[in-house]
């Protein structure tokens, strides 16, 4: 039964061979659990396959609604007035603390915030221990040895997106923002899955350098499925 | 297929010259329903605006037909939404309105509650996948990006075997997690 469990991402991917595929569906026949199961992942795989396509075209779908919502709404006679006066004294009490904070920086953005390295490569060989022993500086904030590693990594296997993602990020960490554009645009213009996230990092590491436009370019291309999508369209803001 | 799915298309294909006519001819009904039930303008435009992005997600795939008048499934969406942000704010709407000055047919309306339905399961989906661990949400958005998964795993520096394990095991938590949500198991009774 478990067994039949295994193999449902495997059948829906179409990755069972023709014979293993025929011994399933007959599985699937007879026993209900494993079909409602089964139907059950079809519905996420769907569901998760789709909204990530349509994030792809969500911002600039999202500007255009926002304009047209602006020049409908501009100009009308509200429908409701709002009671100002009655929230004019808090509103305005609150926005002098809001900017008192700010002054004191509690609630700028730290566009610079690196994620966690990930420990768990499996790749089972030499690479594991170095890569590991990369992690754990680059989650230690010693961006100069994780750089080094990850380098030496780069330079043995070109192929790992991920080596080369944290190297870049491990230049933002010691704020070397050329050499952190130079290893993230590549990746920031490719179709991996740290495409979306090199976009973010490449144009923080573009503002850093002065470069805005092309900054202000990279962050419009990062999607609504990235982490980095709210950061990016504040950094959008603060770029425009 | 009902001739208002042009104006899915219009969200689909991002026309700008489609989209005003969609706020021409629903917002002020929109806007009605809204201020009619402790909201104002604002809301109704922000209500409007994130109904008009579910509706885009959920036709995202090219497989959804419309089969009811637009209008009828824009103020269902609408409707559902800012009762939720009401129940939010903790303040009792005043239903009654809500349907006043909209004229639906009992079968339409039946459809674009369904739609609506889809829409909000879709939605519980991806929120819960936003609580799941960061390794398994980067597996499962990577798996199903359109990249074939050996080229994920090297991307990823992992063993293609261990990303099919992972991706197995993450996906099985995301099925538990989502059975388990009130919206999914009032469904299972």
């Amino acid at each position: 039964m478990e067994h039949y469990f295994e193999h449902i991402q495997d059948y829906l991917d179409g990755l069972l061979t023709p014979e293993e595929r025929r011994v399933f569906e007959q599985e699937l026949q007879r026993n209900v659990a494993l079909r409602e199961e089964t139907n059950h992942q079809r519905e996420l795989h769907a569901i998760i396959g789709k909204h990530q396509r349509a994030a792809e075209g969500l911002p600039a779908l999202q500007e255009t609604l926002r304009q047209v919502s602006d020049n409908h709404f501009a100009g009308r006679p509200a429908l409701k007035k709002r009671r100002m006066i009655t929230w004019l004294i808090p509103m305005a009490a609150a926005a002098c603390l809001l900017v008192a904070f700010n002054f004191f920086g509690w609630f700028t953005t730290d566009f610079n915030q690196l994620p966690e390295m990930s420990l768990a490569v499996t790749r089972g060989n030499a690479s594991d221990t170095d890569y590991e022993e990369a992690a754990r500086a680059f989650n230690a904030a010693d961006y100069d040895s994780s750089a080094e590693l990850l380098a030496a990594l780069v330079q043995r296997d070109t192929t790992v997106i991920r080596y080369r993602f944290f190297l870049g990020l491990s230049h933002i960490g010691q704020q070397d923002y050329h050499r952190a554009a130079a290893q993230l645009r590549p990746i920031a213009d490719g179709p991996s899955v740290f495409a979306d996230d090199a976009r973010y990092f490449t144009a923080v590491a573009l503002w850093h350098i002065g470069n805005e436009q092309q900054a202000a370019n990279y962050a419009k291309q990062v999607t609504v499925s990235s982490p980095y999508y709210e950061k990016a369209e504040k950094l959008l803001r603060k770029l425009q | 297929m009902h001739p208002d799915q042009r104006y899915i298309n219009y969200l689909k294909q991002n026309d700008r010259k489609g989209i005003t006519e969609i706020y021409q001819r629903f917002a002020g009904k929109v806007t009605r329903m809204i201020c009619h039930n402790n909201g104002d303008e604002s809301d109704a435009a922000d209500v409007l605006q994130e109904a008009l992005v579910a509706i885009y997600r959920l036709s995202a795939d090219g497989k959804f037909t419309l089969t009811c008048p637009f209008e009828a499934f824009l103020i269902t969406v609408c409707k559902r939404k800012w009762l939720n942000a009401l129940k939010k704010k903790s303040i009792s709407p005043v239903t009654k309105s809500l349907d006043d000055g909209f004229t639906i047919e009992q079968h339409e309306e039946t459809e674009a509650r369904q739609y609506a339905e889809q829409i909000e399961r879709e939605s519980t989906v991806m929120q819960v996948l936003e609580t799941m661990g960061e390794k398994c949400r980067e597996i499962i958005r990577a798996c199903m990006g359109k990249q074939h998964q050996e080229q994920v795993a090297e991307q990823l520096g992992l063993t293609y075997a261990y990303l099919r394990k992972k991706k197995s095991e993450c996906m099985a938590q995301l099925g538990k997690l989502v059975r388990a949500h009130p919206l999914f198991k009032q469904e299972e009774r």
